[in-house]
């Protein structure tokens, strides 16, 4: 269903289906933006741009292809810009990592659910499922936007420390979500 | 469900994954925190408020198919054509051949553009520097093989007058200083005389043209003005390399080694641009072992491989934010009859709109030849005694043209 609308309302080829477009996709472009894109600012701008620049372009838009795609690689082209703009290197766009990354989006946006909150819903409980300690660093972090710093400042762990556990917090979500299907496993590194 | 993990066992591509999924959940997590309805309402009705302002682009009028189709067709100018569109088919090809998601978003973006964009091209013929013939002080507008050359580009245009040109490839000489116009199937190519005149050549959309007088002597070598059969050759000698070209890029990807696309300062402003760098296989690897690989190597006219007129080197400069590309350059064509070899670059000058009066015939002034010998400079005289001279016996590798393939528009 969701890979139906994606393709259908890029034919109707005015602004009202173009935003139910932005819409639907703009959670999985911004995923996409902020994982390799830091600065919050930064992140607003390379989304809209690339919106605009895929309403400029939209009737090359390949019908026959998935939308999600073709956004995230017009995407890529805005963060090289921003990155090279910046004078700094695209540290966060190594190219087996967004490979990685773009499976991972394409493999959730293939679940049921008409939007993204709902082909993540499968998260809520898996951060249910978090020890009290752990939910409280992820609520720090992320909800209250608090740095590694300043939650390390507001309790005994050390700033590595603390960027050490919301990584482990991270991995033991993702192994949850693969274990919910919602992600494919990865193998072991034994395997 | 996606497989793409079943075969990544590699430490690497684990550690890619690992990484990938932390960054993912990163980006999840963040955007669940921060990403309220009314912070999604207003980023959307951001994008669309941009969006109503925004006007779309058609689409190209022409596929790839028949871009390529289009190249076949035989006339200077198209072939001059060929040269820029050729970066844009090889970007396809590059595509084909190694997938890059990104660049290839941005290639694709800037073929397409081509097709529907007024486009104007500076093309100059500088000597080679790697070539056979090394050149001295002379050949020191070679440019850095990774960064853009900028307006080094159009140094000759900054020589003062009557210096000359420092390009002097023998038979691409002529070509040094024209400038090719483009809107879609559309182009002209302007070529300044030695007598400051303007030679042009095109195509309308309908039928090939040139500013000549409709003289159907001219047509005949016996009664050209020597200065426009000269000039002709010399062009002849283009179109035999680009149609070259254009037949390579069917078997491009067996002909030459790409490499992956990298990102390079521009040295105009700061923008950054896209480059891509093929290199010609070397003959011995070609030789032999596959002539069907390799279509240059298996047909010769007057004994002399085709494959002389080949570039050796193409790079390609895109821009990702104009999705333009902005520069061509054709690296060790082969000077026909010498050792020599030059480069030919294109680099995009304007995309200021053109006058459709440009890509006609009564757009230009008419040209006339100088027909006194008197009119032209004495070397010139005296190359082309040396050429009747040599001609055809002494000179048997000589380029000549079957009337199958004739110039005439």
């Amino acid at each position: 269903m969701f890979k139906d609308r994606s393709r259908s309302p890029a034919i109707e080829n005015d602004r009202t289906a173009f935003e139910i477009l932005v819409r639907e996709h703009s959670p999985m472009l911004l995923a996409f933006i902020r994982a390799q894109v830091k600065d919050s600012g930064a992140i607003e701008d390379i989304h809209q741009e690339t919106m605009v620049t895929a309403w400029r372009i939209l009737d090359r838009f390949d019908q026959t292809r998935l939308f999600g795609p073709w956004l995230r690689g017009i995407a890529r082209n805005h963060i090289l810009v921003h990155y090279r703009r910046n004078s700094r290197l695209p540290l966060h766009c190594e190219e087996e990592v967004i490979a990685h990354l773009d499976a991972r989006l394409d493999e959730i946006s293939e679940r049921s659910g008409d939007t993204w909150p709902e082909k993540l819903e499968a998260l809520d409980d898996c951060l249910g499922a978090l020890p009290e300690p752990s939910r409280t660093l992820i609520d720090l972090h992320y909800r209250e936007e608090m740095s590694t710093e300043r939650i390390a400042g507001r309790t005994d762990l050390n700033r590595e420390t603390v960027k050490k556990r919301l990584q482990r917090i991270r991995a033991a979500l993702a192994r949850c979500l693969q274990h919910k299907g919602v992600l494919a496993p990865l193998p072991t590194p034994s395997s | 469900m996606t497989d793409h993990h079943e075969s990544s066992d590699h430490p690497a591509d684990r550690h890619a994954a690992d990484m990938a999924d932390d960054r993912l959940l990163d980006a999840i997590l963040r955007g669940r925190a921060q990403d309220t309805t009314n912070t999604v309402n207003a980023r959307v009705a951001r994008v669309m408020d941009e969006v109503a302002t925004t006007s779309r682009e058609p689409r190209g009028t022409e596929s790839q198919d028949e871009g390529a189709g289009r190249f076949r067709l035989i006339s200077i100018g198209r072939a001059v054509a060929a040269a820029v569109l050729f970066g844009t088919l090889l970007s396809l090809m590059l595509l084909v051949s190694r997938p890059q998601p990104a660049e290839a978003t941005l290639l694709e973006r800037a073929i397409e553009r081509m097709g529907v964009e007024d486009l104007t091209y500076a093309i100059t013929v500088v000597p080679d520097p790697d070539g056979p013939v090394a050149r001295p002080a002379s050949g020191e507008r070679r440019v850095s093989a990774k960064r853009h050359p900028g307006p080094r580009a159009f140094a000759w245009k900054k020589a003062p007058e009557n210096q000359g040109r420092r390009g002097t490839g023998p038979m691409f000489s002529r070509l040094d200083g024209a400038t090719l116009l483009t809107r879609g199937e559309l182009w002209s190519l302007l070529v300044p005389t030695r007598q400051g005149r303007m030679y042009a050549r095109g195509f309308d959309g309908e039928k090939a043209w040139d500013n000549r007088p409709d003289d159907p002597s001219r047509s005949r070598s016996s009664a050209t003005p020597p200065g426009e059969n000269r000039m002709r050759r010399s062009m002849q000698v283009f179109e035999f390399a680009m149609l070259d070209l254009s037949e390579l890029i069917i078997q491009l990807d067996r002909s030459y080694e790409v490499s992956a696309p990298e990102i390079v300062d521009s040295q105009v402003d700061d923008s950054p641009l896209v480059r891509y760098e093929a290199i010609r296989k070397s003959r011995a690897r070609g030789a032999g072992a596959n002539r069907a690989a390799d279509p240059g190597k298996a047909r010769s006219i007057n004994g002399e491989s085709r494959r002389h007129g080949l570039p050796q080197t193409i790079d390609i400069w895109a821009d990702p934010e104009s999705e333009r590309i902005v520069f061509l350059r054709l690296s060790g064509l082969g000077g026909h009859g010498s050792e020599e070899t030059v480069n030919l670059e294109l680099a995009l000058e304007s995309t200021n709109a053109i006058p459709d009066a440009a890509f006609s015939r009564e757009g230009y002034e008419e040209l006339d030849m100088p027909r006194r010998p008197g009119d032209r400079p004495s070397t010139e005289r005296r190359r082309e005694g040396e050429s009747e001279r040599d001609r055809p016996a002494e000179r048997p590798g000589r380029m000549r043209r079957s009337s199958s393939s004739s110039l005439q528009p």
